[in-house]
């Protein structure tokens, strides 16, 4: 009898505590997941994902977080990998070469990209869906000034390479830390624009330069770039090595001399000492000798 | 009674008042050993886990062990300096506390460079600095620099000892172990107090007084170098040296102070180191805290009024009571001003006073050690772009704190072991001073 009187207690006791859990737990945060294909200048692939969150009208970037990527065409989807966000929530993920990517009939590659959520963030989902785009740099002479151009194409419903007309091309110098943009063009109705090359600018010690042209984040095509090498900069003259100097394997010659001088004053000086302590050892021993011989 | 048999007598009576160990001394021991047992086992975690588990990343690459590596090089100038200097003077109170200034020396310049190896990620590698070890570098001046000092202290010290190690091979009173007579009778070298032996002794001490004082103060110098050829805000100083030098005979100066306290205190030489001692010592320090004062503003003023950038950076990070500036001014005026108040005012000054001056002393100088390392570190001259805050910012890991304990455990130790070994008092110096007034007494 008692055993049942518990049970409706118990009940509303597991309800109470379910209540204020959940309630504790609060609402889970809708993240946002922002994805764009990105065709580097030396030719990889990768998609580049952010993952953020609005707390307190605070944009938050969510970290240490798995997002999944998948190849997706009409009837399946394929997992091809997954990256980690870092503490801005950014990551990279690089898109297999060896790999082949399904294209739809008007020649676009649809990738998604899933966040499965936490006990913090739900799921988040994305679909990019991007056509391959072509960008080849040449280098023509015109009037004795370099010149840098670039023919831009894709191919079209037909599985043919046609010239893209209208297309803004931003073209850059690679340099140490970034990249230096020298000009900014649009395609003309045969896919090509040209820039003036920059005089003046220091290349290696041949010359060489890592000229780099970009098309920022397209609709349609993402973010494409393309580089090549041109000796259109200005050798880089190395001054004459100085020999024994700070930077050489061997010390300057007045560094080795002090440093000898120094220790080798010390050193005398401490063997000389040394010896004093001999001569006191042996002052001892003969004068012990000689008075035990003397009793 | 003969100046030998008056020699005797002080050495039992000095010695019997801490040769046999109290339950106190015990358990001291016992927990310096302890500490020192943790600080192997957290070396050990290093060893295995690496690096990581200490609190230095890519920026801030030198922590809490260079810091105790420059303290312990500058406490180790008690020995040369005031030992050195005051010999050479033939200043007759230094004799009670010699001893104690030139063990300081010797332990501390072996604890010292411990925490480099300790601070080496490949500890492996350690000969390729004699191997491959180029001159032009200040590291490979500071190695060279601080095992020459090493042997000078060692042999400096041993021969303050030979006369008192002869003293110890003749005496029968003390209950000394055989093994033990044997190790005295070979350190004697045969001292039997001929004028001969009398004359090579102290020539000998002589050489290496005058030898210590420079070594002691290039070995600082290099290492002051080490920061200062270094083009980074507060290092690349002129004055760094000098500055080195003047922190180093300041702490060392310190030390021995809390020193002289420790062993006054719990070895009963209330009648060997004396009032007169402390305050003798204490006015040392007094000038030193002013002269450390000095160099500090003069650095800071200079910086500050120069306003490049980068240097700025720094010493608004040191100025700024959001980052350091709480330890800096705890650094620059209390270690300052508090041993100079302490010193310096008639009325303050006694034996505890001026120890708690000095303690405070100590303190400030292993915090501006941090100040000269860390925030420097943590200011590279290429903004900080895209990293976690603790790759930028130091804060020391439990490791690093426990071997910082465990050197610190290890100097208390071999000053517990050392003197198992060596009188703590210079007996046989003490006994011809004691002759010597005996015999203008009986003259006047």
């Amino acid at each position: 009898m008692r055993r049942k009187k518990i049970y409706p207690v118990i009940i509303i006791l597991a309800l109470i505590t379910g209540f204020i859990q959940t309630s504790l737990a609060g609402e889970l945060v809708n993240p946002r997941l922002d994805g764009t294909y990105e065709k580097m200048p030396d030719g990889t692939k990768r998609i580049s994902l952010t993952l953020s969150a609005s707390v307190d009208d605070k944009r938050v970037y969510i970290e240490n977080a798995t997002v999944q990527v998948s190849a997706v065409n009409e009837s399946e989807k394929t997992l091809l990998g997954s990256a980690v966000t870092n503490m801005k929530g950014k990551a990279f993920f690089e898109i297999n070469s060896g790999k082949s990517i399904p294209v739809d009939n008007d020649g676009y590659y649809t990738f998604e990209i899933r966040y499965n959520g936490d006990q913090k963030y739900s799921v988040a989902s994305k679909i990019v869906h991007v056509k391959d785009l072509f960008m080849e740099i040449s280098f023509p002479q015109k009037d004795s000034v370099n010149n840098v151009q670039v023919r831009v194409s894709a191919i079209n419903e037909k599985g043919v390479k046609t010239a893209v007309q209208d297309m803004q091309v931003e073209f850059y110098i690679k340099r140490l830390f970034c990249l230096f943009k020298f000009g900014s063009e649009k395609t003309n109705p045969s896919g090509l624009c040209t820039a003036d090359f920059p005089k003046n600018i220091p290349g290696d010690t041949t010359g060489k330069l890592i000229v780099v042209a970009k098309v920022l984040d397209n609709e349609i095509y993402g973010t494409v770039g393309s580089s090549l090498d041109f000796k259109g900069g200005k050798p880089l003259i190395l001054e004459p090595k100085q020999k024994r100097g700070l930077g050489d394997t061997d010390a300057p010659l007045w560094m080795v001399y002090t440093l000898l001088m120094l220790l080798s004053g010390v050193w005398i000086n401490v063997f000389y000492v040394i010896g004093l302590v001999i001569r006191i050892n042996i002052k001892g021993k003969k004068a012990l000798k000689n008075t035990i011989i003397t009793e | 009674m003969n100046s030998q048999e008056f020699a005797q007598k002080k050495l039992v009576e000095v010695v019997s008042r801490y040769d046999k160990p109290t339950i106190f001394s015990k358990v001291l021991f016992s927990f310096f050993f302890l500490v020192l047992l943790f600080a192997i086992y957290a070396f050990i975690t290093q060893l295995i886990k690496g690096q990581i588990v200490t609190g230095m990343r890519d920026y801030v690459v030198w922590g809490i062990y260079d810091v105790n590596f420059i303290f312990f090089i500058g406490i180790s100038y008690a020995g040369a300096m005031i030992s050195g200097i005051l010999h050479l003077l033939h200043v007759e109170w230094r004799k009670p506390i010699i001893r104690i200034a030139e063990m300081i020396t010797v332990i501390s310049v072996i604890i010292g460079p411990v925490f480099i190896l300790v601070e080496m990620g490949r500890l492996d590698r350690i000969f390729n600095i004699f191997t491959h070890g180029r001159i032009q570098s200040p590291i490979l001046w500071d190695v060279v620099a601080i095992l020459t000092y090493l042997s000078c202290s060692i042999i400096f010290l041993y021969l303050a000892l030979i006369r008192d190690y002869a003293l110890i091979r003749d005496n029968t009173e003390l209950k000394i172990p055989k093994w033990r007579r044997y190790f005295y009778r070979k350190l004697a070298a045969t001292y039997i107090d001929l004028p001969q032996q009398k004359k090579f002794l102290n020539r000998a001490v002589t050489i290496m007084s005058a030898l210590i004082i420079p070594l002691a103060i290039l070995v600082h110098s290099v290492l002051a170098w080490i920061f200062g050829m270094t083009i980074r805000p507060g290092w690349h100083s002129t004055i760094f040296a000098p500055y080195f030098v003047v922190a180093a005979v300041f702490s060392g100066t310190a030390v021995l102070i809390i020193a002289m306290w420790i062993f006054r205190k719990f070895y009963h030489l209330e009648d060997y180191i004396t009032e007169k001692h402390f305050k003798y010592i204490g006015t040392i320090l007094l000038v030193l805290a002013a002269l450390y004062g000095y160099f500090t503003f003069s650095e800071y003023l200079t910086v500050w009024y120069g306003s490049e950038t980068w240097e700025l950076e720094v010493v608004y990070k040191l100025f700024d009571y959001s980052a350091y500036g709480v330890w800096f001014y705890l650094a620059a005026f209390g270690g300052v001003l508090i041993p100079m108040i302490f010193t310096g005012l008639p009325f303050l000054r006694n034996i505890n006073t001026i120890t708690i001056g000095s303690v405070v002393a100590v303190i400030c100088m292993w915090i501006k050690r941090y100040l000269i390392i860390v925030p420097t570190l943590e200011t590279p001259l290429l903004p900080l772009q895209d990293i976690r805050p603790e790759y930028a910012h130091y804060s020391a890991s439990w490791v690093e704190w426990a071997l910082t304990a465990g050197g610190m455990a290890t100097f208390c130790l071999f000053f517990m072991i050392f003197i198992k070994f060596m009188p703590i008092i210079p007996i046989a110096d003490i006994a011809e001073v004691s002759e010597k007034k005996d015999f203008i007494s009986e003259k006047l």
